[in-house]
């Protein structure tokens, strides 16, 4: 489903390079949820980027459901962001203007598509969100931002879902509910890549990788 | 979720960034529309001064004209045509000429294109006595009436010839006859016509009878001793432009000007006109004056707020687009294409333009009413004229607020989201 072919990036920089991340293979098919550990500065986030048709790599291919994304059209590649996959920030990055049902639905500005209302309301009421559905994010706490994130992340049910953090600034509660909602994702034949320096968090994926100065490597079960 | 109601539901969170934008389209389209309406108003109230005054003034030349008329008809006329070799010692003396000329010389002025005189009068005069009626001197005048130049617009005759067989008479020939009454002269008979009121002068001792009796009483078939004219007043050298053109046409005659009250009127007249006129240029001047200092207060105004009011629209999109980075980063991951963003950004500003110029050129059209010069109100048509910046004040913000737009496009979202997230 998501497909990574030795790929590196190096950020570039006033006087020495930085590589990022280096050749890096991976991959995770639909069904399941694999979690990618490693200190700040691993180059998680990049990884993320990378993965998510945002951040154009120096080498290698990035694959999703077969199209090879940085050789797509610009169009064509947010196109496949729109659709195809659904991004998890450790800030929510919710747009503060809207109410939490809105937020869920601007996944559908870019692209609109049947029934998006409707299918907004029953993520919502699925992740708890129906009594604050009107609120500002303002008006909302942590888990429930993250929850809204979740849900604008699934509105056009994509194959992929990458999250950054998700579970960083929750508490234990509501970080078990998005990774319940992240595996029953991966369960339902999508394809979860999880980037976390949390042990714990890693460990409820399907697959664990280790992301150490760019290099990924998987531990022998 | 259409991208529109992003748009105005961003606007309606941050109203004061919003409003701020359509205050500063308000101000310059109010400067833009009330400067515009100024200067209608301006014209209009010029037009309407000059009008005015000229009624006012063609009313004056218009009753002049009238006393001129009554005036000339009773005083005659103020330019005299004589044949050339007649001395005007004897001319004095004996109040005709001795010598003539062809009668057929009145048709030939009538007929050319002389602009210097009008209202021309062939006449055979002499002074005799009247046996009849035992008066020791008159003055016998034979006219066929006025004749009509033909090149100049037909104006009313105010001499009118004396009909066959008639006789008129001045005031002190009456000697107890009415009009209607037959009297002799030299044995020929007439009916008295009409007795002239008294003008103490010489026409109270003047007789008029037609031209074909005259040349037949004194036997000068088809001759004239005088032709009678009113003279222009074109300028202060007319007689030698009158004796230029007559001169012209009929080598054989002298041209004489002699002072009427008539002339006098008509110099009077023609001293009122320039005056009036004078007066009317004064006024439009004065008026231009105004209009030059309005013009020029409005030509530093209208430029400033404008330039002004888009550096502040083109500011306060760019504080936008800042302000919105992480939801540029976020709506660019949730696959928002280029063209949309700029969609995003740039119908914002086409709301600024919109929302202010409304007001702004109600404001316009408001202050113009006030500041304006009173009696005139704003004409509805041009108002309607000015509609054209509500469509021009969005494009303005458009543009005003482009660079702002475009930079939006150029932000990175990785480079946002990366720096967001960690
Ligand atoms: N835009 C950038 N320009 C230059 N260097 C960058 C940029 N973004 C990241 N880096 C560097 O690349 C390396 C990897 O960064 P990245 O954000 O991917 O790490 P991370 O694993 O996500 O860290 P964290 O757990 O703290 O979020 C770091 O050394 C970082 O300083
Ligand atoms: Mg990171």
């Amino acid at each position: 489903m998501l497909e990574l072919i030795d790929v590196g990036k190096t950020y570039p920089k006033a006087g020495s390079n930085v590589p990022a991340i280096t050749s890096v293979t991976l991959r995770v098919d639909a069904g399941e949820f694999v979690a990618v550990q490693g200190p700040s500065g691993a180059g998680k986030t990049t990884l993320l980027l990378v993965a998510g048709a945002l951040l154009r790599p120096d080498q290698g291919t990035v694959r999703v459901g077969g199209d090879d994304v940085y050789q797509l059209s610009n169009e064509a590649r947010a196109r496949l962001r729109a659709l195809r996959i659904g991004f998890v920030f450790q800030q929510f990055h919710l747009i503060p203007y809207l109410s939490a049902l809105e937020n869920i639905l601007a996944a559908g500005v870019a692209h609109g598509g049947p029934d998006l209302a409707r299918r907004a309301e029953t993520l919502a009421e699925e992740l708890g969100l129906t009594p604050r559905r009107h609120h500002l994010p303002s008006e909302l706490s942590s888990g429930e931002r993250q929850r809204v994130a979740l849900a604008r992340a699934l509105l056009h049910n994509p194959s992929v879902l990458l999250a950054d953090e998700p579970t960083g600034n929750l508490d234990e509660q509501n970080a078990v509910m998005v990774f319940d909602r992240l595996a029953s994702f991966a369960q339902q034949d999508g394809a979860v890549l999880l980037v976390t320096h949390d042990k714990a968090a890693a460990g409820r994926a399907t697959r664990r990788c280790v992301l150490e100065a760019g290099r990924l490597s998987e531990p022998r079960p | 979720m259409s991208l529109f109601r992003l748009v105005y539901r961003e606007i309606w969170f941050r109203k004061l960034g919003f409003a701020l934008g359509v205050l500063a389209v308000t101000i310059a389209v109010a400067a833009l529309a009330g400067s515009l309406l100024l200067l209608n108003l301006h014209d209009r109230r010029t037009e309407e001064i000059v009008a005015a005054k000229e009624t006012q003034t063609q009313a004056v030349m218009a009753k002049l004209e009238d006393e001129i008329r009554v005036i000339t008809k009773n005083l005659g006329f103020n330019i005299r045509i004589l044949p050339k070799d007649v001395n005007l010692l004897d001319f004095f003396a004996k109040d005709y000429a001795d010598k003539y000329m062809p009668e057929e010389y009145v048709d030939r002025l009538a007929n050319s294109k002389i602009v210097s005189i009008n209202h021309l009068l062939p006449i055979l005069q002499r002074k005799i006595d009247w046996p009849e009626e035992k008066i020791p001197a008159l003055l016998l005048v034979g006219t066929r009436g006025e004749v009509p130049i033909l090149a100049q617009d037909k104006k009313k005759a105010f001499i009118p010839a004396v009909p066959k067989g008639k006789i008129v008479l001045g005031n002190l020939l009456e000697r107890g006859h009415q009009p209607g009454d037959a009297v002799v002269l030299h044995g020929r008979k007439f009916v008295i016509h009409k007795i002239q009121p008294r003008r103490g002068d010489q026409d109270d001792i003047t007789a008029w009878i037609p031209l074909a009796d005259a040349q037949e009483m004194f036997d000068k078939k088809g001759l004239i001793n005088g032709m009678l004219a009113l003279g222009c007043n074109c300028n202060a050298d007319r007689l030698s432009v009158i004796r230029q053109e007559i001169m012209e046409i009929l080598p054989e005659t002298q041209v004489e000007e002699f002072e009427t009250k008539a002339t006098a009127r008509a110099e009077a007249r023609t001293k009122v006109a320039e005056e009036a006129k004078a007066a009317v240029a004064r006024e439009q001047e004065h008026r231009a004056e105004l209009r030059g200092e309005k013009e020029a207060f409005a030509a530093l105004l209208v430029p400033l707020t404008l330039i002004a009011a888009c550096a502040w629209v083109g500011l306060l999109a760019w504080s936008n687009v800042r302000e919105r980075r992480a939801e540029i980063g976020l709506l660019r991951a949730l696959g928002l294409r280029s063209v949309q963003l700029l969609t995003l950004f740039l119908s914002r500003a086409v709301l600024v333009g919109v929302t202010g110029a409304v007001p702004g050129l109600l404001l316009g059209v408001v202050v113009a009413a006030s500041l304006g010069d009173g009696a005139t109100a704003a004409e509805p048509g041009h108002v309607i004229g000015l509609l054209w910046i509500i469509v021009a004040a969005p494009l303005v913000a458009v543009l005003a607020s482009w660079l702002a737009a475009l930079s939006a496009l150029r932000h990175d979202p990785a480079n946002i989201l990366q720096q967001e997230t960690s």
